[in-house]
């Protein structure tokens, strides 16, 4: 067990404020915005709407670089848990609410509390997820909300999943209804 | 009641007090019997004392006698009456018995009225292997005459050395047999008994909600895609650390750990690797 693995996510230093020429950065040199959560919320309803959240997932894949890089290794070979407190942590220190990890089966959940809401549908908030695990785990993956969690499923069945989650069915049962695919 | 048949009762039962330290037989000499033949009555309805009674000049009006211990089982009964009381209470002949009213004994099923010739059942010691308890002595405000039912009641006496000596046996218990069915409809007659009259088809008890059909046959398999029940809750939940520059502290062991110690890449590729059945 490395050592990165038995260290939690240290927020310190997270943020550089440069007041001088007015420009927030990241500890690993990237530029933020502070925006106010009314102002994000009603951008992404509409990129939502349109079918576009590129924006929004490309933003999800820039915080799971900075979890990996403060995660120091490869994210594919850590434990979950060494995974999971870096992009909770750095998730944390952006607003976007606290990340938990479960598993159902052989399926992967995620559940984002006290996130901000954009859009009815979440979709907004599945897009970022999906960008930080795209990024963690170098290959694309989708994030499907279905009730108050985000199901990680291959991009190729999000919209049938999807489907299953507007006509009503839980998580369980949409569990059920996926078999592993033969190798 | 009068004063003065008040004060006839006291100074008879001062007498009869005056008497109890002599032998057990006393005659109270009272009106002769021709004159008052209902009030007499007699006491200890034994041949002895009906022998003492009878050369009694006059009779007595009340022939007092102490109790009489209880006589041995071995010893036959003076006569069918003490026989019947000694099988109802154990404790000896008969006390007290008004000779206007007859002597109503009836056996009841719990107390079959055995044959004379049997020994009469004496009430069982409560504790066994103990001292017998000395024959209870009458106090001195108690009166001479009791009613019989006043006496424990044997049965009690009964009861309580069949308890104490019934075989116990060992009772052994086995699960009962797994039924066939799992589940379904179980159809089962019920109990029909003759009266008689032609009445129509017997109701039947059914249990469960599933019709006959539903029920699947023992070693029948059903699809694949109706075996597998809905999960109803995460079966492992990872919690993030401590935000904190300091050295996590130790994490608890749990069980879902032990069973699955797989990397987060590993995991990830299971979950993208699910499709629709």
């Amino acid at each position: 067990m490395t050592a990165s693995e038995t260290s939690g996510f240290d927020p310190g230093d997270y943020y550089a404020f440069d007041l001088a020429r007015g420009a927030v950065h990241t500890r690993h040199g990237d530029r933020v915005l502070v925006l106010s959560a009314d102002v994000i919320g009603p951008l992404v309803s509409t990129a939502a709407r349109h079918g576009d959240l590129t924006a929004i997932r490309s933003l999800g894949k820039r915080i799971g670089d900075d979890a990996a890089r403060s995660l120091n290794q490869d994210a594919r070979r850590a434990s979950p848990e060494a995974v999971l407190s870096h992009v909770s942590g750095t998730l944390a220190l952006l607003g976007w609410g606290v990340l938990s990890l479960e598993r159902w089966g052989n399926a992967l959940a995620l559940n984002l509390s006290g996130a901000p809401s954009l859009d009815p549908d979440r979709l907004g908030l599945a897009a970022l997820l999906g960008g930080v695990l795209s990024s963690l785990g170098g290959r694309d993956v989708a994030c499907v909300p279905v009730g108050v969690r985000f199901v990680i499923v291959h991009p190729s069945i999000a919209e049938t999943v999807w489907g299953w989650a507007k006509e009503g069915v839980d998580l369980g049962q949409i569990v059920v209804r996926l078999s592993q695919e033969a190798a | 009641m009068s004063s003065a048949r008040i004060q006839k009762l006291k100074s008879l039962l001062a007498r009869v007090e005056q008497r109890r330290a002599q032998p057990r037989l006393h005659a109270v000499p009272g009106a002769p019997l021709a004159a008052a033949p209902a009030p007499t009555i007699a006491v200890a309805d034994d041949f002895d004392d009906d022998e003492l009674f009878a050369k009694t000049d006059p009779p007595p009006a009340l022939l007092v006698t102490e109790r009489k211990p209880a006589k041995s089982p071995a010893s036959p009964p003076a006569s069918p009456l003490e026989d019947a009381m000694a099988l109802l209470d154990g404790s000896g002949p008969l006390t007290v018995q008004s000779l206007a009213e007859p002597i109503a004994m009836r056996p009841t099923a719990e107390q079959p009225l055995p044959r004379a010739s049997e020994p009469p059942r004496t009430p069982a010691p409560v504790g066994r292997g103990l001292e017998p308890a000395p024959a209870p002595v009458p106090r001195a405000a108690e009166p001479l005459v009791r009613p019989r039912m006043s006496a424990p009641d044997p049965s009690m006496f009964d009861r309580a050395e069949s308890s104490s000596t019934m075989p116990v046996a060992p009772v052994e218990f086995r699960p009962a047999p797994a039924s066939p069915r799992s589940s379904g409809s179980v159809r089962e007659q019920t109990l029909r008994f003759d009266t008689g009259v032609d009445a129509a088809a017997q109701p039947q008890v059914d249990i469960g909600n599933l019709p006959p059909e539903a029920a699947p046959e023992p070693g029948e398999q059903r699809p694949a895609s109706q075996r597998a029940l809905p999960l109803t809750a995460a079966s492992h939940v990872v919690e993030p650390g401590p935000l904190s520059s300091a050295v996590a502290p130790a994490r608890a062991v749990s069980v879902a750990r032990i069973e699955a110690p797989r990397s987060f890449g590993e995991l990830l590729e299971l979950s993208l690797a699910l499709r629709p059945r």
